[in-house]
């Protein structure tokens, strides 16, 4: 019999994965499409049934029928799965890496049960429009869960019906914009605070809402000092949108401050808590002084972060703000649950009914599961991991973290290269796709760079020291192999099914599609050309 | 032409560049201070510096097609760096700025895709006379003494690196300024520096990554939506003295008027008072007059006041206000400031310290920072 674990280690140290990511040159599924062939046979229906149902189509208006039938790729059933899952392997999804590189997303486990919970017919068959009295339950979930942002925010009333983060924050300078119109100052208050290292929506979804944006640059400390911003508020300031801890992972132990000044230039403040991870049961936004905060659910509540949506941004506000909410809101009367739709000062509607439902209840499902404590040590054991593979980067050649050198960070931290990079020319972008030869990947940050050559790691609760331990041997591997053989790692990936992306392609219009019949109809624009 | 034809590159070396500098004459130009400096013990550099940044690209650029002018402005370079080069420009042993000016017209001629160049911000000067208005992409190799121009690679390794990756197709352009001190002020410990234009600079796109946000609007975009904003917060009946810099050229251009690129112009009303004005014209338009300053940071090191833009004087400041200065900047002009503060020296103390502290820039249209302010030196 032959020693298994033999391959894996030299002198008991474990070697490197010897990963290679599956390449199946998979077609896109339209091409894949034979006339006729189906998944799913539907029976006819009966003389009966058809004489009951009528013509469908006799209660549509003329103009809205179809002259041509939809385009649809068709396929065998076995056929689809076999596309998705051949597609599904060409990823690093969340569930077959070390995530902690994905740096501001809180890639964390997401429990299978809060899954099967929300996949199951009590919650998958309800339908929005059922009668508030048929969905109790469903109603009992909000409102409960309402309850537990509530307790970790401070504050009083909460909305769920943003459809992620930056819905929330939109939400929120919504609020910020209806509560100066209320005061009649809506005119005169057209500016938002917020700062470089805080989400980059706060400035964006600011920007939507209709507001100018001043952003306050970090000090020696990493987060912008006091008389920063002194010098951005006036009888303009709306308020301030800010997170905290900022994407470096250093807590601003002056935002009391922060939110007292703006307060007294007669703004209100929005605490996003994007990089909530680490906080939860140990600061709140409210004891701060905060106005308005938001959690994205997708982080750190553990649903899955669905590319993009449905999701769900939770929005809390002071009691103050209750009538500016986006309607309705779940409320109990003491016998039962209902909806309140009678804000007539609501900023409106920020998405339809109450939200994405299953996102809450799975939410709900992972906070019923931990309990008060066990959301606090989640939120402690986040901090340790990140804290312990700060200290194990920062002893990589050429890794920095800049910023409140020798200070503890919270949940992630934004590490600079910038010394390995004028040693070896490799910059922190070729690192991050090198790491993906070994299974694993990073994000560096947004643009501009402010940090520079960045990398983003936050290694959440979910991942044993063991995960930790062998993304940083990656890493080392990759730093060891800057210094000797820069080349190597500048010609990477190789064991990846994409090489590199040419990146001029995605900026170019006339070279992207972002459907099956937008390709089809620049390829002929591209041939009438030629 | 397609897309996989061959690149050509044309090379310049300024052989004299940097020797006044290790023998403490703070520049090299004229033929005078190059004669003293090598008197003084002084060894030529320029040539090493070109030769490093010729080998980094030559293992990276494929099949290219060198340009480049006789010894050592060029082909000595290019023959210790085993890079085969064709001589398109007769230079004697003792090259003046004149042959940089004129390989460059000749390299121009020859429709070279970048032009590689090594030298100081003197050579930087000429080329940019030279050519500044044919858009012919340019890549500085440092090795002047001053090298205050943005056109500079970090080292002339990097530079290599910037070369090889345009001929990749992994750049994208951006405008960057023509600085130069005045040497004979600068050996008298006065410190007197003047934008003379921009040039074409290659910049490396940012490392192919999954990005979360897509990549900001390149810096040109910036540069168009400030102006809105400047313009947007106008007042009638005030004088707007408009710096140098193209961020603040970019106002008098959607206003429709010619400013100066590289001058002080004053604009009221969407009219051009005064083109390319001096410290006293600006004095006497802003007497007794309602008047705002608007500068923008100019050259790497981030200077506000007192480094391209003299004119706008401390006696201005005083008679303006420090508090009608408007600053402009784009977002990646400050991110390349790597959390420095931008700097005002405008030979006045009380004036700079007034200055110091967090200004309100104009990043954007309805976007601004809070940046830090600090006195030079």
């Amino acid at each position: 019999m032959e020693n298994i674990s033999q391959s894996r280690f030299t002198n008991g140290k474990a070697n490197l994965r010897r990963y290679h990511q599956a390449r199946w040159d998979e077609p896109v599924i339209f091409e894949l499409s034979t006339p006729g062939e189906r998944g799913i046979l539907v029976p006819q229906a009966t003389k009966a049934m058809e004489e009951l149902a009528g013509d469908a189509l006799d209660k549509l208006p003329a103009s809205m029928h179809r002259k041509e039938k939809p385009a649809l790729p068709e396929l065998s059933q076995n056929r689809v799965l076999r596309h998705y899952l051949r597609l599904s392997q060409e990823t690093l999804g969340a569930d077959l890496n070390v995530d902690i590189g994905q740096g501001t997303c809180t890639m964390k486990y997401n429990p299978k049960i809060n899954e099967h919970l929300a996949r199951s017919p009590k919650m998958a068959t309800l339908h929005p429009l059922q009668g508030e009295h048929t969905i109790q339950g469903l109603l009992q979930v909000l409102y409960e869960f309402q309850n537990v942002i509530k307790e970790v925010s401070g504050m009083d009333c909460i909305s769920l019906q943003p459809r992620g983060g930056s819905g929330a924050i939109f939400t929120n300078a919504s609020i910020i914009r209806a509560y100066h119109e209320s005061k009649g100052q809506a005119d005169q208050r057209d500016e938002i605070i917020t700062s470089i290292f805080s989400h980059p929506s706060d400035a964006a979804c600011a920007k939507v809402a209709g507001f100018k944006v001043i952003t306050l640059y970090p000090g020696e400390n990493g987060y912008p000092e006091l008389d920063a911003l002194k010098a951005a508020v006036s009888e303009r300031t709306a308020g301030m949108i800010i997170t905290n801890p900022e994407d470096t992972g250093i807590f601003n132990p002056d935002i009391d401050k922060f939110v007292q000044i703006v307060h007294e230039a007669g703004g209100l403040c929005a605490y996003d808590q994007a990089n909530a991870n680490g906080m939860l049961g140990i600061t709140r936004a409210r004891d701060a002084g905060f106005d308005l905060s938001h959690f994205n659910i997708h982080k750190t509540f553990s649903t899955p972060h669905a590319c993009g949506g449905p999701a769900m941004g939770a929005v809390a506000g002071t009691e103050e703000l209750r009538p500016f909410l986006p309607y309705p809101l779940v409320e109990f009367d003491g016998e039962k649950y209902y909806l309140d739709s009678n804000l007539p000062d609501s900023i409106g509607k920020v998405g339809s009914f109450t939200g994405v439902v299953s996102m809450a209840l799975r939410a709900y499902a992972w906070v019923m599961n931990l309990g008060p404590e066990g959301l606090k040590v989640a939120s402690q054991i986040a901090v340790l991991n990140n804290n312990y593979i700060y200290e194990e980067l920062l002893k990589l050649d050429g890794c920095e973290a800049p910023y409140a050198e020798g200070r503890r960070r919270i949940e992630q931290v934004r590490y600079s290269w910038e010394k390995l990079t004028e040693k070896t020319g490799v910059h922190s972008g070729e690192i991050g796709v090198r790491a993906a030869d070994f299974g694993v990947h990073y994000w560096t940050s947004h643009h501009p760079y402010v940090v520079p050559e960045p990398m983003t790691i936050e290694p959440a609760e979910s991942y044993s020291q063991k995960d930790l331990d062998e993304f940083v041997q990656i890493l080392a591997h990759i730093v060891e192999e800057a210094k000797t053989d820069p080349e190597r790692v500048k010609n990477a990936p190789y064991n990846c099914p994409v090489h590199k992306v040419k990146e001029e392609v995605l900026d170019d219009p006339a070279r992207w599609a972002m459907s099956w019949r937008g390709y089809q109809r620049k390829l002929k624009e591209n041939q009438n050309l030629k | 032409m397609t897309d996989d034809s061959k690149k050509k590159i044309g090379l310049i070396v300024n052989p004299w560049a940097g020797v006044g500098g290790s023998v403490g004459l703070k520049g090299s130009d004229g033929l005078e201070t190059r004669e003293k400096a090598i008197a003084l013990g002084a060894i030529p550099q320029a040539g090493a510096r070109a030769t490093i940044a010729l080998t980094t690209a030559r293992s990276k650029w494929g099949d290219v097609e060198v340009l480049s002018c006789s010894g050592a402005m060029g082909y000595d370079a290019c023959s210790n760096a085993q890079v085969p080069c064709q001589v398109v420009y007769q230079t004697s042993e003792s090259s003046t700025s004149e042959d940089t000016r004129q390989a460059a017209r000749i390299l121009a001629e020859l429709a070279v895709d970048v032009l590689l160049f090594c030298g100081g911000d003197g050579t930087a000067r000429d080329i940019c006379s030279a050519i500044g208005d044919r858009n012919i992409p340019v890549i500085g190799i440092p090795a002047g003494v001053k090298v205050y121009s943005g056109v500079f690679a970090r080292s002339p390794g990097s530079a290599g690196e910037l070369c090889a990756a345009f001929v990749q197709g992994r750049t994208s352009m951006e405008e960057c300024e023509v600085m130069d001190l005045d040497e004979q002020a600068l050996r008298n410990d006065q410190v007197s520096t003047k934008l003379y234009g921009y040039l074409h600079v290659p910049q490396l796109n940012g490392m192919k990554q999954p990005k979360k946000a897509r990549t900001l609007g390149n810096d040109a975009q910036y540069v168009e939506a400030v102006g809105c904003a400047i313009i947007d917060i106008m007042q009638a009946g005030v004088n707007y003295v408009i710096g140098p810099g193209s961020t603040t050229y970019a106002i008098t251009q959607q206003l429709d008027i010619t400013g100066t690129l590289v001058g002080v112009d004053v604009v009221r009303d969407g009219k051009l008072i005064a083109k390319d004005a001096t410290e006293q014209d600006l004095l006497s338009i802003c007497n007794n007059q309602p008047c705002k300053i608007v500068v923008t940071c100019i050259g790497g090191q981030g200077f506000l006041l007192g480094r391209g833009n003299q004119q706008i004087s401390a006696q201005l400041i005083e008679l303006v206000g420090a508090q009608h200065i408007i600053a402009v900047a784009t977002p990646g002009k400050l991110a390349k400031l790597n959390g420095n503060p931008m700097l005002v020296d405008t030979g006045n103390a009380k004036v700079d310290t007034a200055l110091a502290g967090f200004i309100q820039v104009h990043t954007g249209y309805g976007d601004k920072v809070i940046y830090p302010v600090a006195c030079a030196g």
